[in-house]
């Protein structure tokens, strides 16, 4: 083939370069990350959940290995809005990838107040809505398990923001497509799919939880298959893109998610098992669609044959 | 930091279930600062286990870098099985290591455990740039077989006492009143002594109580369960004193793993 396949795609209104970006969560800190890949490589930037005011997060131990993955419990520590628009937001203004913005409310009016805000800040180009943590109590996934709550939110701040909206949904419920259809309804410009599944591990020399805050959110290619069917679920369901996470760890895991029905995906855990992950599956990308003689990825988006 | 597909030059059972592992890394050899360490995962198991392991730097020779490990679950397992001309996936160099006062002039090393790794690569910078300080190392281990690199301190001309349990912990009272006579007699010379250590919480905590009664720095290298290594995820963190006196969470990977042992929150 002649010319270089298409990577480029389309999120609401925001032009990714390729479907490639963090999870929110990855990253609390940049400055690290920064230093080993070049950020504006990326499709997109995805923040890490930001809360209304400073939160200190749960107590460790936060992490614990599991097989191919990970249990975590951080709990969405966090420096508070303000301080990120003051500081870390300028740091990831410098690169030439569009920013979105992670945010978690602990009620239906902290997210309303956050989006409004981010109205005014210059270079945020969407707000991922974190309806699903699993670590934290009150709020966070409770709000996502929830149809009628789900709705709620993402209508609200959908009336507070012309930024592309994207509702991040969990797994830990019975039926994911009623929860997306409920976001859909609501304005949802995309969803991403999936957060963590709960966990538990327990140390058996001790009788302790592994973690401190007793359950976690699972991570790492462990969970891949659980994500790569609420999306191809949710595909079925939703006439919004999807943007899929969960266990990406290399170009054909990204792929099966693609393939399955996401526009986009997310990398989490397999950055800190391979701090070139990213890169890794945006040069992949571009290979396999060489060798299939595919121009456009978008053409492999839900193109699963099922029969 | 950076990541190296390093080749692997020994890697040699040193005592029961503990290994030092050889590899080669010129520039890592070069830029690595004592106490900082680096992450490791076996190129033969791509995904299972997971997440990478940290180690401090145990010495580093030309463009030989050791690690000083004991086999304690599946990657540990794993990297014991390895030999000379694999290849080995090592990160770093990570964190901030310890870090020297001006005008000191007598250093007070404790290794328990593995943790002789973390003060060995200070013994050994000590020796080749800062040959005025004098160097004591105080060495612990739950049995005599397990004390470890008892020859290498003495290599770079640290006086060494070793302290072995009966395959328990009771070496620890010995350790710690030594240490008590030998910050009292650098003191009652006059001379500027700092304490750096490396090993499990509760000694670490006896030794901050020592320090603290004696008015000299001491510096601790900590240890946790971690996920990035790179102070982004913000897994790895502990309790320590803020400012204010309240309790902050910091990263051991990050903000550490070398702390003032004052600020750190013990139990």
């Amino acid at each position: 083939m002649k010319n270089t396949p298409n990577l480029s795609t389309t999120i609401g209104k925001i032009r990714l370069k390729n479907p490639v970006m963090p999870a929110s969560g990855v990253f609390a800190f940049w400055e690290d990350i920064a230093k080993i890949i070049d950020l504006s490589r990326l499709g997109a930037l995805v923040t890490k959940s930001l809360r209304a005011k400073p939160s200190p997060g749960n107590p460790p131990p936060r992490v614990a290995e599991i097989p191919a993955g990970m249990l975590a419990s951080v709990g969405i520590q966090s420096i508070g809005f303000d301080a990120f628009v003051g500081g870390e937001l300028p740091f990831l203004r410098r690169y030439n990838t569009p920013i979105i913005v992670s945010l978690a409310g602990e009620s239906v009016e902290e997210f309303v107040g956050m989006a409004e805000k981010l109205n005014s800040v210059k270079g945020v180009a969407g707000i991922e809505l974190n309806l699903s943590c699993p670590n934290v109590k009150r709020f966070g996934m409770h709000f996502g398990r929830d149809p009628t709550m789900t709705r709620e939110i993402v209508s609200k701040v959908r009336g507070a923001t012309d930024l592309t909206l994207i509702a991040k949904l969990t797994p830990n419920v019975t039926s994911i497509p009623e929860i997306a259809k409920a976001a859909e309804e609501g304005g949802a410009d995309a969803l991403t799919l999936i957060n963590s599944p709960l966990g538990m591990a327990v140390d058996v020399e001790t009788c302790r939880p592994k973690l401190a805050n007793i359950t976690g959110g699972m991570s790492g290619p462990a969970i891949r298959p659980i994500g790569v069917r609420a999306v191809w679920e949710t595909s079925k369901a939703v006439n919004i893109p999807i943007i899929g996470v969960g266990g990406i760890a290399s170009t054909s895991d990204a792929l099966e998610y693609i393939i399955a029905g996401a526009r986009a995906v997310q990398v989490g855990a397999a950055n800190f098992h391979n701090p070139y992950t990213m890169i890794e599956i945006i040069e992949g990308l571009q290979d396999y669609l060489t060798r299939k003689g595919i121009d456009d990825i978008n053409k492999l988006v839900g193109c699963l044959l099922t029969q | 930091m950076y990541r190296v597909f390093a080749k692997i030059l020994s890697n040699d059972c040193v005592a029961k279930e503990h290994y030092k592992l050889s590899f080669k890394a010129s520039r890592l050899a070069k830029e690595a600062r004592a106490g900082q360490f680096v992450t490791v995962r076996c190129v033969s198991e791509p995904l299972d286990p997971f997440l990478r392991r940290p180690f401090s730097i145990y010495r580093v020779d030309g463009e030989r870098v050791e690690i000083l490990y004991k086999v304690v679950g599946r990657g540990t397992a794993l990297m014991s099985r390895m030999r000379g001309g694999d290849v080995i996936d090592v990160f770093g160099p990570l964190g901030n290591g310890f870090w020297l006062r001006d005008g000191l002039q007598a250093a007070v090393l404790v290794g328990e455990g593995v943790g002789v790794a973390t003060v060995m690569h200070l013994a050994q910078d000590l020796y080749e740039k800062h040959r005025v300080v004098e160097a004591v190392a105080l060495v612990g281990a739950k049995s005599a077989d397990l004390l470890l690199g008892l020859q290498d301190f003495r290599s770079y001309g640290v006086d060494v006492e070793a302290f072995a349990g009966k395959d328990d912990w009771s070496y620890q009272n010995g350790l710690v009143d030594s240490l008590s006579r030998r910050v009292e007699g650098y003191r009652r010379e006059g001379k500027v002594v700092a304490i750096y250590a490396c090993g499990s919480n509760h000694l670490l905590s006896d030794i901050s109580n020592v320090a603290a009664r004696h008015g000299v720095p001491c510096q601790v290298s900590l240890y946790t369960n971690l996920a990035c290594g790179i102070g982004a995820c913000l897994c790895c963190v502990r309790r320590f004193r803020d400012e204010k006196g309240g309790i902050a969470y910091k990263r051991v990977c990050k903000d550490g793993p070398v702390f003032d042992a004052s600020e750190v929150v013990w139990f």
